[in-house]
């Protein structure tokens, strides 16, 4: 059976948003294990080790959420003001 | 033997002064099973055997639906219909778009694999979920893994692939110094990482948990009042987690299928 | 002073099992309310669900922290 167009009841732009909190996870995740890994470094070298990798740490969940804001509030913009726009059903 | 038996009988209860005998990890690595085939020495582990047996199951269950398939539907055929249109339009179309219907077979067959190999923690003899065993989430995962991959190297060009990836919009561009390896890290290394983790530790878990209430039932029936109560209260509780267990399996097959289809679909668009 | 009781063995589980249920408490939080503002209200579902995904970053960061911190100072 071939696909119709009313078979699809979610947008595209509806759909690229949907993985986003799980997406926001990864960002998470990646950001600890990154700049938590600078600070390791960085401690291994310099000393006081559990201060560097806990300012990375910060860091990074600080990067990733920024991350994780600036691409939901791109995403959204174009669908939120349609949104608006559109009269109440 | 009846339970008064079982009480009284000399092995770890409550007033025995043995401890609560807690069950750990090692309920996870039973004793492989050794046999000789063809001359040579074998040992398998009830999680492989398990897992041959469930595709046994769900390759025999979709030939034996699709087979001989009519317009107006048997019984069979029906149930087939069903599991085929729940991964169809909850799944593919719902996730990755008009794209979808071609990764019906794909997505399906990782459900119900998944699924019933969840199923087989509390199936009575076979008790034992396959994807507690890390390898075997990892693999299913590394499998989804190269899919997607490949499949955003086709769509969207190899080095495009990893540039629309890396360069988020909306972003100022001196911040892509900091967010760059972000975007990558979460790419390639923690979505395939945190996709088998999930799967992995549900199923650990949840076993551990059906596990201890189990072995908390046994270990508290003794001939006192405290010890029947509980003993009682924690076999309902067995009872009831095992229902939850039950849920919780399909659940995270369904998860670990959306998300398949989530990465499959970020792959096959480019973001913009 | 005498010791009266003391926990030993994986104290890093034990804390990140403490960290859990708050961020656990908030998520559930989040969607449930963001659920029931998208059936209350379907056509701001664009700005609920973005408000609702930087909410659910913001508590899974928490949980997320109680994870680390053991590696960070348990060595």
């Amino acid at each position: 059976m071939k696909a119709r167009d009313t078979d699809f009841p979610i947008s595209d732009a509806d759909r690229s948003t949907s993985d986003m909190a799980w997406r926001s996870v990864s960002y998470l995740t990646a950001g600890i294990l990154f700049y938590g890994g600078i600070g390791w470094l960085l401690g291994q070298y310099f000393g006081h080790k559990s201060a560097f990798i806990a300012a990375g740490v910060i860091i990074g969940i600080v990067l990733a959420l920024y991350l994780t804001y600036a691409r939901v509030s791109f995403m959204e913009r174009d669908t939120t003001t349609s949104d608006l726009r559109k009269p109440p059903q | 033997m009846n339970l008064a038996t079982i009480a009284t009988e000399d092995a770890c209860h409550l007033n025995s002064g043995c401890g609560f005998p807690a069950p750990n990890a090692e309920i996870f690595f039973l004793e492989p099973y050794s046999l000789t085939l063809f001359g040579h020495h074998l040992l398998i582990s009830k999680s492989i055997i398990l897992a041959l047996l469930v595709a046994l199951i769900v390759i025999t269950f979709f030939v034996a639906v699709s087979r001989s398939s009519k317009l107006v539907p048997s019984k069979l055929q029906s149930i087939g219909e069903q599991a085929y249109l729940f991964i169809r339009d909850q799944i593919a179309r719902e996730v990755i778009g008009k794209e979808g219907d071609k990764f019906v077979p794909f997505l399906g067959s990782l459900f119900f694999f998944i699924w019933i190999c969840n199923l087989m923690g509390v199936v009575p003899g076979a008790q034992f979920p396959v994807m507690s065993s890390l390898a075997f989430p990892v693999a299913l995962t590394l499998m989804v893994y190269i899919t997607y991959v490949y499949l955003g190297m086709k769509h969207q060009g190899p080095i495009k692939f990893f540039t629309n990836a890396a360069f988020p919009p909306g972003v100022p561009k001196a911040m892509y110094v900091l967010l760059t390896p972000l975007e990558l890290l979460g790419l390639l290394v923690t979505r395939p990482v945190t996709q088998a983790i999930r799967l992995f530790a549900n199923m650990f878990a949840g076993h551990l948990l059906i596990t201890t209430f189990t072995v908390g039932a046994y270990y508290l029936l003794s001939p006192s009042i405290i010890g029947a109560l509980g003993s009682a209260t924690s076999f309902g509780v067995t009872v009831v987690l095992t229902g939850f267990e039950m849920f919780i399996q399909g659940l995270q097959a369904f998860i670990f299928t959306l998300l398949t289809a989530v990465y499959i679909g970020g792959s096959l668009h480019a973001e913009h | 002073m005498s010791i009266l009781a003391e926990v030993t063995g994986s104290l890093g589980s034990i804390g990140y099992g403490l960290a859990a249920i708050g961020p656990g408490i908030g998520i559930g939080i989040i969607f449930g309310q963001g659920v029931q503002a998208i059936a209350r209200q379907p056509e701001a579902y664009g700005v609920i669900r973005q408000n609702m995904i930087l909410g659910f970053a913001l508590a899974e960061a928490l949980a997320l922290i109680g994870f680390v911190v053991p590696f960070v100072f348990g060595a």
